[in-house]
């Protein structure tokens, strides 16, 4: 909410300031402006789109449609057949299940972590408080690359490879998600909190029954952030997983893109089913991305 | 009991005992390892064992055609007692056999094989569910057939060399072994689980730790059964396990108890005492350790020999071994073989270095040779000759145990560091209550970032100056040679290139990204939805979108060669050509990154104040001028963090060359984390990957420092 109001702010005073000096060439230069500004928006919107909007069509052509020159721009008769006909020729329905379980798990430990460390971090007084939250930021900058292979020796070591275990386990912190839980839980007052201390709550009361009800808003950012990107990963998920029927959604159309690499149509069905929760999910929750990204982005 | 004290037995008494846990967890399962190993070995070799011998049967039968050729229709039992188990000998004609036994060779394709051929052809089959072998045997007018069952015979022949008992199991019949005894469904679900896996597995089953390995026909070709393995008592001992060690794990772990429990009661000063209590509550952990990982190497050691023994047992158990080629003889032994005359080699199954062996003395001990290091076994052998068996010492690849214990003790010193931590609360003027919720907050996350992030930087630069090949024991230290490797490796460097050429898209994205946040960031209708479908990208699915991408880059049917084309441009064959598949990539990412830079640069926007545009406005400035003047210079904290942290992304790129272009053609795409990725698990070059990795790392360290430093001097004034 708070980042609408302050979009609307900005543009009542710009509007106020344009209109000062002389009345009548600024309306029409305004008018001009506001035209040039609404093509150029939605062309540049309509480009960014076109990718998504061939490989929806895409999805819905013979696989003679597609090898035509000049391309065509849509299928003369929308072939669903080949959703069925694709998602059933890999374990479609294994690699969501996969996505889903490791994103529930993952995502819970986010929480669950961000919401407690981040709570320490802001609110907790302790020796050695700044000295362990540089060394917890201090792992944004080691690439995960390099933790790659000891990460699979140890996964492996463990028998945790080709598990939901393994696909799960290494990635249960987000220090990311601390940080911004922290940043949150400075911004909001700490009246309630003391209110309730002096009430005789316990430490572990006033977080849980004060300050994360507070919380929601940046919770649902760190939820919506972990799944995402848990819905994302890949190398981690393509290097510990073996057997098809344990690959996550991104690991298991990689692999059937190489399975059906000239069958467009397939593919694009595939994309297209890949594309569409993380879509819709999106839709509903963008105003929690930008949040997160700015929050994450700026006071860093 | 005191608070105090209490937080003291959760976090220091826990994670100690967590600590001696795992020290005995390790010493327990790394002898079990072993055992098991060495179990598996001999299921290997007993399986060779059968394989070889049966081959070596078929070829005396074949020596004997004449023989038997003469013997006509005298072939008693007796007249075969090299095989004493044969239980009884048919010739053709098929009449005169007894009736199971000619419905047996009737049916079967080896002897039609063998008539057709005039091959000596051994076959399984079962009469009455009975196992047995049937040997053919062409001779000038007629085919011998020959029943045998020499399994009885070769599994206590091979208990006799080994120690360890034998049964073979074809199909759904056992040949039981001739010692012991074997509950019967033991072997047939060991064969179940074998089904389809070329390997050896060691398992405990229905009491008995039982190895099986699978067993080949004589081409190698088909597994026809299964060998399963049983120690017996007359079996070399097993390296004992680590009592004394363990015990002293027990004690330290007491002493760092005690040692910190003391140094926070005392009554010296405070600070005084967690020093000293910290000294003490680590030093006797540090020495366990450093104890159990010298046991560990020891008994890795004696395993080492061990598995030697036992492999010359293996070859010894066949009469006359020197008669096989060497790659039987390794196959047999389960390990390299050479075989001496005086010091020289006059046969070996694997390139060894000139001058390896000469001047072996002792009959078994460990040998240099350059980087290598190898175990022996000498054999001596008739005529003056003398087998040695060669093999990895395994205590060289047993250095898991100790980094997983340095693990354990990173946890033990976290717990002791926040007990400090909580001792001088006091001191400090705050609250024990308050630092002890903090503790118990921030203990979930601290331990996985030590176990999951600390600890595999740390383990990845220890792997970096090892040779680390997952599929082989041996990680022999290879000192500086990854990193003096990585400066001249040709293909190393052309990633970099191309990873720097592919950040590229950065400086072009973050142009377009300000021109788009500055377009959309005033009162027009739908806003939202075009802010949307500018971040749509960054939230997809990247897999789908590289598989887009690679559609729409299609240089025949693409959809951006054709718009190329209406224009009279092109056509570009995009990802197929080496000059342009970079730029390709390039230009979707930066497609993809325009909404995520966008975003940040919406916030820096609206947090510039509009007074500064309403003074700008009344002193005259347009617009042009209001940017270059206000809008960039007050950006500049936004854009530096966006520049920093878009490049260290851009070097971090993997899924979009794995999908598209797999980094082709001609390494045109090869980026660096796409090349750590093969190397590591394509070529199985783990440490070499490791080491580039940190080279990675290094770089992206230092950009980040350099981000701090220079973004710590801009914000410094506000």
């Amino acid at each position: 909410m708070d980042e609408v109001d302050v979009n609307a702010r900005n543009h009542e005073s710009a509007a106020t300031v344009a209109e000062a000096p002389a009345r009548a060439t600024a309306a029409n230069r305004r008018r001009i402006g506001t035209v040039f500004t609404y093509a150029l928006a939605i062309g540049l919107g309509a480009t960014m789109l076109v990718p998504f909007l061939w490989m929806v069509s895409t999805s819905l052509m013979t696989e003679f449609e597609v090898y035509q020159f000049p391309p065509r721009i849509l299928p003369a008769k929308p072939l669903w057949s080949n959703y069925p006909n694709a998602l059933t020729a890999a374990p479609f329905g294994r690699f969501f299940l996969n996505s889903g379980v490791m994103s529930l798990f993952i995502v819970f430990g986010h929480l669950a972590t961000a919401s407690t460390a981040g709570y320490a971090f802001a609110r907790l007084r302790f020796p050695g408080r700044d000295k362990v939250f540089i060394l917890f930021l201090a792992n944004l900058m080691v690439p995960v690359i390099v933790l790659l292979i000891p990460r699979f020796l140890l996964v492996n070591a463990m028998g945790w490879v080709d598990t939901y275990a393994g696909l799960i386990v290494t990635e249960l912190v987000g220090v990311w998600g601390i940080f911004l839980m922290r940043q949150y839980f400075l911004s909001i007052p700490r009246d309630l909190e003391d209110a309730a201390r002096i009430d005789g709550a316990s430490e572990w009361q006033v977080f849980w029954r004060v300050a994360l009800p507070l919380s929601k808003p940046a919770l649902a950012t760190v939820a919506l952030f972990s799944l995402v990107e848990t819905w994302k990963s890949f190398l981690w998920p393509l290097i510990v997983t073996r057997s098809m029927a344990m690959r996550p959604v991104e690991v298991g159309i990689a692999a059937f893109h190489g399975l059906y690499i000239r069958n467009w149509p397939f593919q694009m069905a595939a994309a297209v089913t890949a594309v569409v929760p993380i879509l819709i999910l999106f839709l509903f929750t963008q105003r929690y991305f930008v949040r997160g990204i700015q929050v994450a982005g700026l006071k860093g | 009991m005191s608070r105090l004290d209490r937080a003291f037995l959760l976090l220091v008494a826990l994670p100690a005992l967590i600590f001696a846990a795992g020290g005995i967890f390790v010493a327990h399962s790394s002898r079990a390892a072993l055992g098991s190993d060495l179990d598996g070995h001999m299921a290997g070799r007993a399986a060779e064992y059968l394989r070889q011998e049966r081959r070596s049967m078929q070829a005396r039968l074949h020596d004997s055609r004449d023989w038997l050729a003469e013997s006509r229709g005298d072939l008693g039992i007796e007249r075969f007692s090299f095989y004493e188990d044969t239980l009884r000998v048919g010739t053709l004609p098929l009449d005169s056999m007894p009736v199971p036994l000619r419905a047996a060779a009737e049916q079967s394709e080896a002897m039609l094989a063998a008539a057709q051929r005039g091959q000596t052809v051994l076959d399984f089959v079962k009469i009455d569910g009975r196992p047995v072998w049937l040997a053919y045997v062409p001779l000038p007018d007629k085919l011998a057939v020959l029943l045998l069952t020499p399994d009885r015979r070769l599994a206590r022949h091979f208990h006799q060399r080994t120690g360890y008992e034998l049964a073979a199991y074809y199909d759904d019949a056992l040949v039981p072994p001739t010692v012991g005894d074997w509950p019967h469904e033991l072997p047939s679900a060991l064969h179940e689980s074998l089904i389809g896996f070329d390997r050896t597995v060691s398992t405990e089953l229905a009491g008995f730790e039982v190895a099986a390995a699978p067993l080949k026909d004589f081409d190698e070709w088909d597994v026809i059964g299964t060998a399963i393995v049983r120690r017996g008592p007359g079996a070399p001992a097993l390296p004992i396990a680590p009592l004394l060690p363990m015990a002293a794990m027990i004690v330290a772990v007491a002493l760092t108890v005690i040692g910190v429990w003391r140094a926070a009661s005392g009554r010296s000063r405070r600070s005084h005492r967690m020093g000293w209590g910290f000294a003490r509550a680590l030093t006797p952990p540090v020495l366990a350790a450093a104890w159990l990982a010298a046991t560990d190497a020891q008994i890795s050691a004696r395993a080492t020999d061990t598995l030697l023994e036992l492999s010359g047992a293996a070859v010894s158990a066949i009469d006359d071994p020197l008669t096989l080629p060497t790659d039987q003889l390794a196959a047999l032994a389960g390990v390299d073989v050479a075989v001496q005359r005086g010091s020289s080699v006059i046969a070996s199954s694997v390139d060894l270095p000139e001058r390896t062996l000469t001047g072996l003395e002792a009959t078994t001990g460990r040998l240099r040779s350059g980087r290598l290091r190898v175990a022996y076994r000498a054999l001596d052998m008739p005529a003056g000759r003398r087998l040695v068996l060669l093999h990895a010492p395994l205590e060289d690849s047993r250095k898991s145990a100790l980094l997983w214990l340095a693990g354990l003790y990173a946890l033990l010193a976290a717990g002791v560091l926040v007990f400090a931590s909580l001792a001088s609360v006091a001191e400090r003027g705050l609250e024990l209550r308050e630092a002890i919720t903090a503790w118990s907050f921030i203990a979930p996350s601290l331990a996985l970032l030590l176990v999951f992030s600390a600890a595999p930087l740390l383990f990845a630069f220890y792997l970096s100056f090892h040779g680390w090949n997952l599929l082989e024991p041996a990680k022999p230290f290879v000192g500086v040679q990854h990193y003096v490797e990585l400066a001249s490796d040709g293909l190393f460097w052309n990633a970099a290139k191309n990873t720097a050429i592919y950040s590229l898209y950065v400086p072009a994205t973050m142009v377009i990204a300000l021109a788009v946040a500055i377009l959309l960031n005033r009162r027009i209708k739908g806003v939202a939805i075009l802010r949307a479908i500018f971040f749509l990208p960054y939230v997809t699915s990247f897999v789908a979108i590289s598989i887009v991408w690679q559609w729409l880059y299609d240089p025949d049917f693409g959809l951006l060669n054709w718009g190329l084309g209406l224009m009279g441009l092109g056509p570009i064959p995009w990802l197929n050509s080496p000059a342009t598949a970079l730029l390709a990539l390039i230009i979707m990412a930066v497609w993809i990154h325009i909404g995520f830079q966008m975003v940040i640069f919406l916030a820096g926007l609206q947090s510039i104040p509009n007074e500064f545009y309403e003074a700008a406005m009344i002193d005259g400035a347009g617009p042009w001028r209001r940017f270059w003047k206000i809008t960039l210079p007050l950006l500049r904290p936004t854009t530096f963090f966006v520049l920093v942290t878009s490049i260290i992304g851009s070097f971090q790129v993997f899924t979009f060359v794995y999908v598209m272009t797999e980094g082709g053609p001609l390494h045109a795409t090869d980026v660096i984390v796409y090349h750590i990725y093969q190397n590591a698990w394509q070529f199985l070059r783990m440490g070499y990957a490791s080491a580039m990795s940190w080279a990675l790392f290094a770089v992206i360290f230092v950009v980040t420092l350099l981000q701090f430093r220079l973004l710590g001097q801009r914000m410094a004034p506000s």
